[in-house]
């Protein structure tokens, strides 16, 4: 007994050795400084070269895809220094770390309105070149397009953007989907009114202003991140397609994130904890003893979606959560995932989990996904 | 002279209603509301107002809510009122009574 327990830890001590050495490395090539000369007359500009993972997957590779988009943002926002990133061995793309990994350029490429801040190298294979130019990221870089989207994975593949609450590119991708693939009325509308209230609240809530009455506490650290916020950065990005006869919607918004939102509140910041506490008493003071905090993330992404209650602490807001299940009590075999922060929530007919994740998230990430009847 | 007054939402208003203040967008239920829904039940005393709410790929709560819900908050207009002159055309069922709920609730 003693020598399993002892072998466990030692395997586990050696997998964390090695992936700290593997982040090390990773942070060391980040750091590499790289020389490129556009123009033969022009002095080579200094950039630092990015690696691109070879999979753009936040459900499998969510540490090695949040740490690849934490130093786009590091280098363009905070050091202000031009990248490259390499995308040549980039194979697998998957819908939501491919959405993430735009929304992140867009953002800041929308952010310091310089054109010149990112460059890339497309991907080689076949498959991910076609979904950079499907999804618009081939003409955010300006990089070389492929003369045809064919492949059957890539076809059904659309993604918009947005700012504030203009719906109407969302809705139209939707209404696209819909004149392919059958669903029934209820369905439809439940999943145009959860993307449209999702939509809702990343301006209501995801962007706060800098009149906004935050506690003392957070006020410095919004302040840092209100540096990278500015009228045209409150901006969504949504993703739909099909795949393997699977329909995906993903809204993502770069904001503060539901756990903090939530957390604090405006006004009665401490009644509405109490609240919390009474609710769910158990959960909250085990978590609390545990002083984990960032397992508070999944709890209170869990709480605004089973409570009718808002940052806003008005009793005719906080509505829109239930919006966002609508689509999965319709259909048989929909599930909703939350991410944001370090917490995930999960909700489908038969079962509703949280989870905690190691690893941070900048903002919120919506998915509606179900099987689609051919 | 017609005994009530039609709005069609997506007609009148737009096709891509979304949002609850003015300021997070162009289509929020707070303008329906001032600008098209109150002025309905406000400028025509005893006449019935028919909401149409068809031709509209899904409804958030946050535009109903504060379109309906904030006739009774921000207007001179009861709930008993409202109800007994409004009728809601169209649309899904689920959404038709959702927009009485924000009505009783308000």
């Amino acid at each position: 007994m003693l020598l399993k327990q002892t072998t466990k830890k030692s395997i586990r001590r050696k997998e964390e050795t090695q992936k700290n050495q593997h982040n090390a490395n990773l942070d060391r090539r980040f750091k590499k400084v790289h020389y490129h000369r556009t123009n033969e007359n022009e002095p080579a500009k200094a950039y630092r070269k990015l690696i691109a993972p070879q999979c753009l997957d936040l459900n499998t590779y969510r540490g090695l895809l949040l740490r690849f988009l934490y130093f786009i943002d590091y280098w363009c926002l905070e050091k202000s220094v031009p990248i490259m990133i390499d995308f040549s061995k980039t194979v697998i793309c998957e819908s939501v770390g491919t959405m993430l990994t735009m929304a992140t350029i867009d953002r800041v490429l929308h952010y310091t309105k310089n054109e010149d801040l990112i460059t890339a190298i497309p991907p080689e294979n076949v498959i991910a070149n076609q979904v950079f130019m499907q999804i618009g990221l081939s003409t955010l870089l300006k990089l070389p397009e492929p003369n045809v989207v064919d492949h059957e994975d890539v076809v059904y593949w659309r993604c918009v953007s947005g700012h504030q609450i203009d719906t109407e590119h969302a809705i139209k991708t939707l209404k696209a989907i819909f004149s392919t693939y059958p669903f029934s009325e209820e369905a439809k509308h439940a999943l145009a009114g959860g993307l449209t209230e999702a939509i809702t609240n990343t301006s209501m809530h995801a962007y706060p202003s800098d009149d906004d009455k935050w506690p003392d506490e957070l006020r410095g650290m919004l302040k840092t991140e209100h540096k990278y916020w500015n009228s045209s950065s409150s901006r969504w990005w949504m993703f739909a397609g099909v795949k393997d006869s699977r329909l995906s919607v993903v809204v993502y918004d770069a904001g503060i994130g539901i756990p903090r939102s939530i957390r604090h509140t405006r006004k009665d910041r401490k009644g509405w904890f109490q609240e919390l506490v009474k609710a769910e008493k158990s959960l909250v003071s085990k978590v609390l003893r545990a002083e984990q905090i960032p397992k508070l993330d999944s709890y209170l992404i869990d709480l605004a979606m089973n409570q009718k209650k808002s940052r806003s602490n008005k009793k005719n807001r906080g509505k829109g959560m239930t919006d966002l299940k609508a689509f999965i009590d319709i259909t048989d075999n929909g599930h909703l995932v939350v991410l944001s922060g370090s917490g995930a929530y999960y909700y489908s007919s038969s079962k509703e989990v949280s989870h905690t994740y190691k690893s941070s998230m900048r903002g919120t990430l919506i998915t509606w996904s179900t099987t689609i009847d051919k | 002279m017609s005994n009530h007054v039609q709005i069609h939402i997506a007609k009148d208003f737009s096709e891509y209603p979304a949002g609850r203040y003015k300021e997070h967008g162009p289509n929020s239920g707070e303008r329906f509301r001032d600008e098209i829904l109150a002025p309905a039940f406000l400028n025509n005393p005893g006449k019935n107002v028919h909401v149409n709410i068809g031709d509209i790929l899904g409804y958030g709560s946050s535009f109903l809510e504060e379109a309906f819900g904030g006739l009774i908050r921000e207007y001179d207009l009861t709930k008993e009122d409202v109800l007994a002159r409004l009728e809601i055309k169209n649309g899904l069922k689920s959404d038709r009574l959702r927009i009485i709920d924000f009505i009783q609730e308000a």
